[in-house]
């Protein structure tokens, strides 16, 4: 067996290449290494402060992926992740660490390593010979940084998203993706509805066409007598929005929801019932 | 579809929702959005952030006309002798 912080060099020597390195290309959350031959891999004097394995699960193989080869210039494609490793026992090295500023990003990796074997690869590399190393190791990654910042900059509009809509309370995509759906699909029906009730002369026709209610807006509309235009092409609701608008003060209407607007559905008959609920679907004819 | 996982059976710690169904959601919204310059023709790929952006633009927007049309109406229901108001009362109550 292997204690992987025991591992020295002559260990590393020692291993058989037992699975093409060429495969191990990882594609995790936000690391990929890309993997080059056994050859390259194996440099004089390079002492390892720790070791990270990688874990291939269907046979459970041990392997060692050293660090790049010594006259290896940056190269977009190499990556390679560099993490502090808090738990280095060698304490007397001097971990040639990249800064990562999210320290979240940091414990990502730290938890995986000494959780369950998930597929991920780093290395830590020791500067001893950091005179040769420091200049040559990859240390930038492009391609993680490129996506941490598109990362950052989705999980800020999921933020907004959140604030838009309301009782978002859970914070993970799939939620909140969820809720902006239906809550985008009843503003619509909302204000198609209401664009019918307060829009006599002026009824938009881009609102009646729009989303899966239309026939039935339509057919409310014909009943109450008023009389829509000839069907215009698909524009967006937004964009009909060069209403005329009427002169009309502004009273302060009291509402607060969507649900103010649309009481239960009263007896009468000439309301249409069902119209009203927040979710429409359980109306249709 | 059989991509999607559960969600009630999230894990613990690190995230194990596809992507696949976080990209399916935003496809969903994506059309939901208004087409202002595709004129109907929808490439096969949308930009998320693109998405999300103009779904946080358009929610607003909604909201505002909202807020809108409920100061017309509640304006039309105060004035008892328009045909309306007898409308939207018919509606509403």
């Amino acid at each position: 067996g292997h204690n992987p912080r025991g591992l020295n060099n002559q260990d590393l020597m020692g291993l058989e290449w037992t699975n093409d390195v060429e495969s191990l290309a990882l594609k995790d959350q936000d690391i990929s290494v890309r993997a080059r031959s056994g050859e390259d891999r194996i440099t004089n004097g390079l002492k390892w402060s720790d070791d990270y394995f990688y874990y291939d699960q269907a046979d459970f193989h041990l392997q060692i992926v050293p660090e790049i080869r010594k006259e290896e210039e940056n190269s977009k494609k190499d990556l390679t992740l560099v993490v502090p490793d808090e738990h280095s026992e060698t304490g007397d090295h001097h971990l040639h660490i990249k800064d990562y500023s999210d320290s979240s990003y940091n414990r990502r990796f730290l938890r995986n390593k000494h959780a369950k074997p998930k597929r991920r690869r780093v290395q830590i590399l020791s500067d001893d010979e950091s005179g040769d190393f420091s200049r040559k190791v990859p240390l930038v990654i492009r391609k993680s940084s490129k996506r941490r910042i598109r990362d950052d900059m989705m999980s800020n509009k999921m933020r907004t998203l959140q604030q838009l809509v309301p009782n978002c309370h859970k914070t993970d995509k799939v939620s909140v993706l969820d809720k902006t759906i239906e809550y985008m699909k009843n503003l619509q029906l909302q204000l198609q509805v209401m664009s019918i009730m307060g829009m006599n002369p002026y009824i938009p026709q881009a609102t009646l066409n729009f989303g899966m209610h239309n026939h039935l807006l339509r057919a409310m509309v014909i009943a109450h007598g008023l009389n829509p235009a000839k069907q215009t092409t698909l524009s967006p609701l937004i964009a009909g929005s060069n209403w005329p608008s009427p002169p009309f003060s502004h009273l302060s209407f009291p509402h607060s929801s969507n649900q103010s607007l649309f009481p239960t559905p009263a007896s009468s008959p000439q309301c249409l019932c069902g119209l009203v609920p927040c979710f429409p679907s359980d109306f249709f004819f | 579809m059989s991509s999607r996982r559960s969600r009630s059976s999230r894990q613990t710690g690190t995230s194990m929702i596809s992507e696949d169904q976080i990209n399916d959601l935003v496809v969903q919204l994506h059309r939901l959005l208004p087409e202002l310059g595709n004129n109907n023709r929808r490439s096969g790929k949308v930009s998320a952030s693109k998405v999300l952006q103009e779904t946080c633009t358009y929610i607003r927007n909604l909201n505002k006309e909202v807020d809108d049309l409920s100061e017309r109406l509640s304006q039309l229901l105060e004035s008892t002798d328009s045909a309306q108001a007898a409308l939207i009362r018919s509606l509403l109550m």
